[in-house]
């Protein structure tokens, strides 16, 4: 056991070695999309603790994340200065504060009614991001700077990868950590039964709203290091399918899993970009995906592997 | 000073009156039983302690706190724990997290201790972990900590439900119909647990039960509700020889318990 434990940790150790050499031998456009598949996954991360886990439907995700990016990209642009560190902060923490308010109407709604808001709130942003150009610069979309961190200038795929991949690997684990400790419980009891929760002296109002909010502190993050990545922003960036491709990661990759967010990020992101030519056709695969998963496959993909690592070697042995 | 004292409650869903003037006092330490056919009430009078139901009119002191209407956590928080008549467990939850949130009021780790996994929060999450394997030692639940509650059984889970209800180191435990769908056997094992929690972990019972043998051979005390109303109130023995409950509800079942 203790050889299999120590084999574990020196191959993990060797995997994060290897990745973060990575940028060394590989091409510019596969640097590029390994740093989008880690803003994705934060931003998976951060939907799955709200739907997931605490089991409210957020259709609009894509605003939370557009907040994010714009916040980055403005404050970068005044404050240039700034670490990106810090001005990743300010943009995670407005847009967490943003999202804590929007938790406050949905505490009184269920279901549909939740997806309709949430719905309604990310056509608001895109809509109030092209009205408000003095700040935005509206339809032209935003130029947004590089960042500098003392200065260095994180001016190339190869240098954001230094700085997206260990955000996105830290505040991983911090998630992980947090579902396996008092409040992600509290978000997994809500999830599975609100009578209960509450009877157990869980405050419903507070943690559905700090749900929210740490979801949208997560997805603003992502935002901030989208904007970093793209270097050019447009409120077409985020708009409505932005928001429902976010709900089909979970979906395919996992529901109420850190993992399972990564995965569906990483297929996800994957297949957009090996069929950037045909966005129809991309569509109509995540559409079919959505509805296949949804069916068949309700704990997703890390579901699967859970069931096989859980179950499957052993499954004969124990019928 | 009774533990729970519940004065002149009463409610009204629409035009149907499920509560008229209830009260009963349940002194610390006891069993108190509620009683009564199919819609009397019992499980109103549950959610009306816990604060899920608002009372029209009425009272409702817990250890000399009026909870008549404070909402269902901050009910928790004095130390008011229960189970329910149809399970509600966390069920894609394992035995042993189910336990986790039960001990939600007696933790303290947040958003950010808990993301960063402090020392305290190390050590909380140990301590919580030790403290529910007593439980399961109590409940004999030792075997099953690691399994999915929606794969265990229903009188194990009843027993889970206990487990978590037990984790809030609650005052008083409201318990209802925890014979429900229970065999002889399991009913046997369950009556046991309940006397044994009152005597050795000392916590008061309101228990709402329709199996009369369980009813008779715990209770200390009984309360019988009928359409809302309270009709009885006394000691197994009284309870069996009144008139209005033999003729509401009891009838033959009294012989035989």
């Amino acid at each position: 056991m203790s050889v299999q434990v120590k084999g574990t940790k020196l191959f993990l150790v060797m995997a994060a070695v290897l990745f973060f050499i990575s940028p060394l031998f590989l091409s510019r456009y596969a640097i590029y999309v390994l740093n989008l598949f880690a803003i994705y996954a934060l931003v998976a991360i951060g939907l799955n603790l709200v739907m997931g886990y605490t089991g409210l439907i957020s259709a609009g995700h894509a605003g939370f994340l557009a907040i994010g990016a714009y916040s980055t990209a403005i404050l970068t642009s005044v404050a240039g200065w700034l670490s990106p560190l810090i001005i990743l902060h300010v943009a995670g923490l407005l847009t967490g504060l943003i999202g804590f308010g929007l938790g406050i109407p949905i505490l009184r709604l269920k279901g549909i009614y939740i997806v309709m808001v949430t719905l309604a709130f990310g056509v608001v942003i895109t809509e109030i991001i092209l009205q408000w150009s003095s700040l935005t610069h509206g339809d032209d979309g935003f130029r947004v700077p590089r960042a500098v961190l003392g200065g260095f200038v994180f001016d190339s795929d190869k240098k954001l990868f230094f700085l997206i991949q260990p955000i996105t690997i830290v505040m991983t684990l911090i998630a992980r950590n947090i579902v396996q400790t008092r409040v992600g419980r509290a978000f997994r009891a809500i999830e599975q039964s609100e009578i209960a929760s509450e009877t157990m002296g869980i405050d419903l109002a507070k943690y559905k709203t700090k749900a929210f909010g740490l979801s949208a502190f997560y997805t603003g993050i992502a935002g901030g290091l989208f904007a970093y990545a793209m270097t050019y922003i447009s409120p077409d960036s985020f708009n409505m399918g932005v928001s429902i491709d976010f709900i089909a990661m979970i979906v395919i990759g996992g529901m109420g899993s850190i993992l399972g967010s990564i995965i569906g990020a990483v297929i996800l992101t994957g297949i957009q970009h090996a069929l950037s030519e045909l966005p129809k056709v991309q569509t109509l695969i995540f559409g079919i995906a959505l509805i296949v998963f949804m069916i068949f496959m309700p704990k997703g993909i890390s579901g699967l592997i859970m069931d096989w690592k859980q179950g499957g070697p052993n499954r004969k042995q124990s019928q | 000073m009774p533990l729970l004292s519940v004065a002149k409650l009463s409610i009204h869903f629409g035009g149907l009156a499920a509560l008229i003037n209830c009260s009963f006092d349940v002194e610390q330490g006891k069993i108190f039983s509620l009683i009564g056919p199919n819609g009397a009430g019992k499980t109103t009078v549950f959610n009306i302690i816990n604060g899920i139901y608002k009372a029209d009119r009425g009272k409702i002191l817990f250890d000399g706190t009026d909870i008549t209407h404070l909402a269902p956590h901050n009910v928790a928080r004095l130390g008011v724990a229960r189970t329910f008549q149809n399970i509600e467990l966390f069920s894609k939850m394992t035995v042993l997290e189910n336990v986790l949130v039960g001990q939600h009021i007696h933790l303290c780790s947040g958003i950010l201790s808990g993301g960063l996994l402090l020392g305290r929060v190390r050590a909380e999450e140990k301590l919580a972990r030790e403290e529910a394997n007593n439980i399961f030692d109590f409940l004999g639940l030792t075997d099953y900590r690691s399994h999915l509650v929606s794969d265990l059984p229903h009188g194990i889970q009843t027993r889970v439900e206990m487990a978590r209800a037990l984790a809030a180191k609650p005052k008083i435990l409201l318990l209802d119909e925890p014979a429900g769908g229970l065999n002889p056997q399991e009913t046997q094992v369950l009556m046991q647990l309940i006397e044994r929690i009152r005597s050795d972990l000392k916590i008061t019972v309101l228990l709402v039960e329709h199996d009369m043998a369980v009813v008779m051979g715990l209770s200390d005390r009984i309360c019988v509700l009928h359409f809302g109303q309270k009709i009885a109130e006394g000691s197994p023995g009284e309870i069996q020889k009144h008139p209005r409950v033999t003729e509401a509800y009891l009838g033959e079942t009294v012989e035989h318990a």
